[in-house]
């Protein structure tokens, strides 16, 4: 689906005032249909930059990304690109368009050229989706940051991409909204096989993810799934992120000399933990 | 210290668009206090705060800074700006220099302050969020999201207020920024008797950092307490769109299995010392 070979990046190249350091330093990346990935790394790490090329709003400076096989820099790729990757950005003000529900979710296909009656039945699909069926009429100003994120997704869906990249969309949720989007992308990616790049630096959120790419200082230092990720706790910390509060409280008590799972990431796996069981 | 009585603010006030964003609240905050406050997207926090540095003006009711209505008199509203701080929830409202150090300069000069201290104001602040010195004369809008929000705060921190309101300050930090960032404000709240008002939604960081937590729904005040009078109400914050801590949620399902467990633990490390505790406990 997705495959980079030493993408090098500079903003310089784009507005002769942006500064000529890289941003991306010899990106190797590489993800399948299919899977959800988690995109970690402190502030200014390169994850928006990388996240850009993803659907060729930006174009690595060296190096080669193909998605779907396509060369991101060749301008005739341009389109089919944008319409297999959909971005979801931070702030669910920013996103929506439209003053009705429906007609937000339409734009995308509209542009696409898609005809009427197929851009209703695929506004249906991606609310349905998303479960926001309900608000096909709705006034998107007066629904929640979890809803409006929701929207967002659909309005992505309703273009039929096989990927969505999501920057940082559940920042400015409440925990609802939170655990809705969240939700909502894991079942995307269960049930309708769509690949899921998800930024975050909620390592909770990472944590679902199947794989978990970590971002530094323009590289890509650990790809990994979560449990070997954030069984790395001093790594992780010395990189800027963290590990879940569960898995921290079990490194702790580890630490400790209490003989607890060095790997555990939910709430469910520490309750069945059999050092924790015996104390229970 | 500050103290809102029965403050109403509609938006849109006679026209279709009409909402009422807070609805009559009444609260007193005391000098020196670190309160939270937490509430859905939309229940009127961000309305509410702006109106504790006059940048809004209550429908009805009235609101007092040391018992002084802080409209009373217009020559003042600057004043009571750089004294009581707010850091806004889009960082991009906030920076508007060309560049980054002149951004977090740009408070501590308006307020007249000469050349030298200026500048030792904008670096200490640069230096309590993090940001490198390679970012100073960076345009703001060349920043990752998180960069420009250190960089928001830096803004606000450098004016030294007396009263510091943070509007979602960890939105799109990076753990190490977030820890760092708001144990900074801990300790100028501990050693300087900073008074802060954290808006988050976050409930980690409001039952970590705050002694008090105030709780919106639908723009009134509904709860009012310490962390662990709020979160012993795990259904209620559910219903409202809220949660609580992970630690406390995880410690509330240990203790269901084994009353011992006690409940009302926020952080990794007490919780950590109650679950030794009990291991001390059965071995011996
Ligand atoms: N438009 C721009 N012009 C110049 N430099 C930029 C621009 N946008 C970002 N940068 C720089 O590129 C680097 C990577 O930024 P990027 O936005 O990709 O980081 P990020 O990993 O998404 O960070 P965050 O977690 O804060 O969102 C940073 O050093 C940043 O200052
Ligand atoms: N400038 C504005 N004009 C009109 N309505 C607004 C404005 N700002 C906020 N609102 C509305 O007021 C309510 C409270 O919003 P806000 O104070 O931003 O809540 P919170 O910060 O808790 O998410 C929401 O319904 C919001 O849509
Ligand atoms: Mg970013
Ligand atoms: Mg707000």
């Amino acid at each position: 689906m997705i495959l980079g070979e030493k993408l090098t990046f500079e903003y310089a190249a784009y507005d002769s005032g942006g500064a000529a350091a890289p941003v991306l330093k010899g990106v190797d990346i590489s993800i399948e249909a299919g899977e959800f990935v988690a995109i970690l790394g402190h502030n200014g790490s390169g994850k928006s930059t990388l996240a850009k090329h993803m659907n060729a709003l930006l174009m690595p400076t060296e190096g080669t990304l193909w998605i779907k096989g396509l060369d991101t820099k060749a301008a005739s790729n341009t389109w089919e690109i944008r319409q297999s990757v959909g971005m979801v950005f931070q702030n669910p003000d920013n996103q929506i368009i439209a003053t009705i529900v429906e007609e937000d979710v339409a734009f995308g296909p509209e542009n696409l050229g898609v005809a009427p009656p197929e851009i209703r039945k695929r506004v249906a699909e991606s609310l349905t989706a998303v479960g926001m069926d309900e608000h096909i009429r709705a006034t998107p100003h007066h629904l929640s940051g979890g809803q409006k994120q929701r929207v967002a997704i659909a309005g992505v869906l309703a273009m039929h991409p096989g990927c969505i990249v999501l920057d940082e969309p559940t920042a400015m949720l409440d925990p609802s909204g939170r655990r809705e989007v969240l939700e909502t992308i894991t079942r995307l990616n269960r049930e309708s096989g769509i690949t899921v790049i998800l930024i975050t630096h909620f390592m909770e959120e990472a944590a679902r993810a199947n794989r978990i790419l970590v971002m530094d200082d323009g590289q890509l230092v650990i790809d990994a799934p979560p449990r070997d990720v954030f069984r790395q706790t001093e790594t992780m910390q010395s990189l800027g992120l963290g590990v879940p509060g569960v898995t921290a409280l079990a490194h702790e008590l580890r630490r400790r000399g209490l003989p607890v799972a060095d790997d555990i990431l939910t709430i469910d796996e520490f309750m069945h933990d059999e050092a924790i069981k015996s104390l229970l | 210290m500050i103290e809102l009585k029965n403050v109403t603010h509609i938006y849109n006030e006679g026209s279709v668009f009409e909402k009422k964003a807070v609805n009559e609240i009444s609260l007193k905050i005391n000098a020196g206090e670190m309160v939270a406050l937490i509430g859905h997207t939309g229940s009127g926090k961000s309305t509410l705060i702006q109106h504790l540095n006059a940048l809004l003006k209550p429908s009805s009711g009235t609101v007092l800074i040391k018992g002084e209505d802080i409209h009373a008199d217009k020559s003042r509203l600057r004043e009571i700006r750089q004294r009581v701080g707010l850091v806004f929830q889009y960082p991009e409202h906030q920076l508007f220099e060309a560049e980054v150090f002149k951004d977090v300069a740009f408070g501590p000069t308006r307020m007249g302050l000469p050349p030298e201290e200026v500048e030792k104001c904008a670096r200490a602040a640069l230096e309590v969020v993090g940001l490198s010195e390679d970012a100073y004369t960076k345009t703001p809008f060349e920043l990752s999201g998180g960069q420009k929000r250190r960089a928001a705060i830096a803004g606000v921190l450098a004016m030294r207020p007396e009263v510091l309101i943070l509007d979602e300050p960890t939105a799109g930090l990076d753990p190490r920024g977030r820890d760092g960032i708001l144990s900074q404000i801990k300790h100028m709240h501990t050693a300087l008797g900073l008074t802060v008002i954290l808006v988050s939604h976050s409930m980690d960081d409001a039952a970590r950092l705050s002694d008090r937590i105030l709780v919106m729904n639908q723009g009134r005040l509904i709860s009012d307490g310490t962390p662990a009078e709020i979160f012993s109400q795990g259904e209620m914050l559910k219903d409202i769109g809220l949660d609580v801590p992970q630690i406390s949620f995880l410690m509330t399902c240990l203790n269901k299995k084994n009353p011992r467990v006690p409940t009302g633990v926020f952080s990794v490390e007490d919780a950590a010392d109650a679950i030794m505790e009990l291991a001390k406990g059965q071995s011996s």
